[in-house]
């Protein structure tokens, strides 16, 4: 098993650790899971539904307030999803198993969607203060 | 984080409070009901004065200080002495990172044009 090039284990290294060393890792990465888990899968709903073009400040501080919140709750979600990947990754290196939910961290379709909608909000707004 | 900051105070890294945090982030009780009563306000009356603007982007940044206030105790109770959450940087996709730089971006650009 090769050691991730990210990851929460510092610089240590698996042939370097006792038994008892590698235990009280697999143990501490196992409590982190679980800590992250359950929050991985509370998806918000997304506040925008559409980008939309807008003339006045009111306008434009009412959309951005809420794209704001959207994009804030899409890098607490992506951080978690990643952190656990990583961690995955980590106990996997660790304890030596193969794990079947090791997988390169990727952002999910729905993400991906909602930041080109945020991304061409954004683009509107300035367009609408002359930018 | 206040709108008021200069904007060369304001980054992504800070904005967003990418980990390691300095520090927790400030929560205040958040009314949802005077968000939306703002928003309807805007809305149906057209101008607003801009002392009412502020308070509602204050609004939306304390919602937004609250989220990472939770990101911040999640990440608090992972790392430990065998454990340490690597850096957002390392965590999240360049186009995430990005589009947290347009956010901060278009943010400076609304707290100009308000003020």
């Amino acid at each position: 098993m090769v050691r991730s090039e990210i990851s929460t284990l510092g610089s240590l290294s698996r042939a370097n650790l006792s038994e008892k060393n590698r235990e009280s890792n697999s143990n501490a990465l196992r409590d982190a899971i679980g800590i992250v888990s359950p929050e991985v899968n509370k998806q918000s709903e997304y506040l925008l539904a559409e980008s939309v073009e807008n003339q006045s400040l009111e306008d434009l501080i009412i959309v951005f307030g809420k794209a704001l919140i959207d994009f804030s709750n899409i890098v607490k979600n992506s951080t978690l999803n990643s952190l656990q990947h990583v961690m995955l990754a980590d106990e996997a290196y660790i304890t030596g198993e193969q794990h079947h939910d090791v997988s390169e961290f990727e952002l999910e379709q729905h993400v991906l969607d909602q930041m080109k909608l945020l991304s061409d909000q954004l683009r509107l707004i300035k367009i609408s203060m002359g930018e | 984080m206040a709108w008021w900051l200069e904007n060369a105070e304001v980054t992504a890294k800070r904005f967003f409070h990418y980990i390691p945090m300095t520090s927790a982030p400030s929560v205040e009780q958040i009314s949802q009901a005077e968000i939306d009563s703002i928003e309807q306000d805007f809305t149906h009356n057209g101008s607003s004065s801009s002392s009412t603007l502020g308070r509602l982007l204050d609004l939306r940044e304390q919602q937004k200080e609250s989220i990472f206030s939770d990101l911040h105790l999640l990440v608090e109770q992972c790392n430990n002495k065998y454990i340490k959450v690597p850096k957002t940087e390392d965590l999240l996709p360049d186009d995430l990172l990005d589009l947290a730089e347009e956010f901060v971006k278009t943010y400076h650009l609304l707290i100009k044009k308000r003020s």
